[in-house]
């Protein structure tokens, strides 16, 4: 009986192993959101993106391969807090960019960076 | 004999299994065998009634030549029976029978045609098809309350409404499938089609005859809305274009003109007053840009502006180039804002 108890707790624990821990769920989840937001907000009318549908602008750079580039609009260092700057407003950190304010709140803007650093 | 039977079994799961996957494929927004509004009941009465029907013809086939293979197998020596119940198998089977069977389908399918002209029709809106946008006009016939638009038809729950599909250049057809079935535009000839939509909603439609690179990207978008919500949106399409007084916009607004965008394009109440490009007056109160390419949003618009063809190959709008990044902004703003 308590043998049985055992074996039933140990395999509990060992199932346990099987879900991804809470975190890496809720990233996964941010990087689907973003994905969806860059289709949404219609990213790739200027910009080339693998694996959004009709991605296919010729009017901003490509974002193939952005989680690999050194630096943002030729300025700011790649990293996720200053993509998330960039995206808010990019006419405040480089004036007379084509690129829009698209009025993106902070969270939007942090799914989208958080996609956007997955294209390698 | 064992291997045959396995082979049989596995070509018939695989019939089975391939006609589910087909009868999935009748969901979605693309829906045709459970629409709204009476047209599209008839379609799927029809559609219906060949399929079992065709079904069951299919079924005696199968099992007559079951039969047939069980029975009387014929030898090489056999020659082929050319008496009166021989030949009557194939007068009565293979002419009389079929003969019947599509004289049914086609008096059937000839009712399914047939247009309802019991009820009057409450709007009509001439429909043409261009490559790769449609062109709509609401109210053709009465100047006062006649407005353009593009892509996106908003029409009153409940009510008939009657389509004039006519085509500017190639053969179109205009299929929105849970609305009605598909019917061509061509140049120079206008067909009278009736849509009734049950339930609010957006439905959506596509060109269903191959017109040339981007026949693909040339969606149609039926929105059906209450009678209120209805009149409330074509009160505002009546009116001309808001002209905002703030800089920014009238900047836009004079951009528009100078970039050429007006030689194509109509703001009603501007200066811009081409006739051969989508009406921008209200443009962003549509729901697409470039027929159900693009969102419709400020950035995308921007991006569309500056390089259509990079997008949808083989569209009429040019790459506009010699503007700078923030006139790009600009005009992007100044055209998002119509609303």
């Amino acid at each position: 009986m308590t043998l049985a108890k055992i074996s039933l707790a140990l395999s509990v624990v060992v199932l346990a192993g099987c879900r991804d821990s809470s975190t890496t769920h809720a990233h996964r989840d941010e990087i689907e959101n973003g994905r969806q937001l860059v289709a949404a907000y219609g990213c790739g009318s200027c910009h080339q993106i693998q694996g959004i549908i009709n991605a296919r602008g010729r009017v901003g750079p490509t974002l193939n391969g952005i989680g690999r580039r050194t630096l943002i609009a030729g300025k700011l260092v790649n990293t996720p807090a200053n993509m998330r700057a960039w995206l808010m407003n990019p006419p405040a950190v480089t004036p007379g960019t084509a690129m829009p304010d698209l009025h993106i709140n902070e969270s939007s803007a942090l799914a989208i960076a958080a996609y956007l650093a997955t294209l390698k | 004999m064992n291997r045959r039977m396995t082979l049989l079994k596995t070509v018939g799961w695989l019939a089975i299994m391939s006609s589910i996957m087909l009868a999935a494929g009748c969901s979605g927004p693309l829906e045709m065998l459970s629409g709204s509004g009476e047209p599209a009941a008839r379609i799927a009465r029809l559609t219906w009634f060949m399929l079992l029907l065709g079904g069951a013809v299919y079924a005696v086939v199968l099992i007559t030549t079951a039969v047939a293979i069980r029975r009387n197998r014929a030898t090489p020596d056999d020659t082929p029976d050319l008496t009166r119940h021989g030949i009557s198998w194939i007068i009565i089977g293979g002419v009389i029978l079929p003969g019947l069977i599509l004289l049914a389908v086609f008096i059937v399918s000839l009712g399914a045609m047939n247009r309802d002209e019991r009820t009057q029709p409450t709007l009509t809106v001439s429909v043409v098809g261009h490559q790769w946008w449609w062109k709509l006009q609401y109210h053709p016939d009465d100047s006062t309350r006649t407005f353009y638009s593009a892509n996106e038809i908003h029409i009153p729950v409940g009510r008939t409404v009657r389509l004039l599909l006519s085509s500017g250049d190639v053969i179109h057809s205009f299929w929105v499938p849970t609305l009605q079935g598909k019917l061509d535009a061509i140049p120079g000839v206008i067909n009278d089609i009736r849509i009734t939509a049950d339930t609010a909603g957006i439905y959506r439609g596509v060109c269903a005859e191959f017109c040339g690179t981007q026949h693909a990207n040339m969606a149609i978008t039926v929105v059906a809305e209450s009678l209120e919500d209805y009149l409330v949106w074509e009160a505002g399409q009546l009116e001309n274009a808001h002209s905002s007084a703030d800089s920014t916009s009238r900047a836009g607004q004079r951009l528009f003109v100078a970039a050429n965008c007006a030689a194509c394009h109509r703001v009603r109440g501007t200066d811009a007053n081409g006739a051969d490009a989508p009406d921008l007056t209200h443009v962003a109160s549509r729901m697409s840009i470039g027929a159900g390419v693009l969102p419709m949003q400020p950035g995308a618009l921007a991006g569309w502006i500056a390089n259509a063809p990079a997008i949808k190959p083989g569209v009429l709008m040019p790459r506009i180039s010699g503007l700078s990044g923030s006139e790009l902004r600009l005009l992007a703003l100044y055209v998002g804002s119509l609303k």
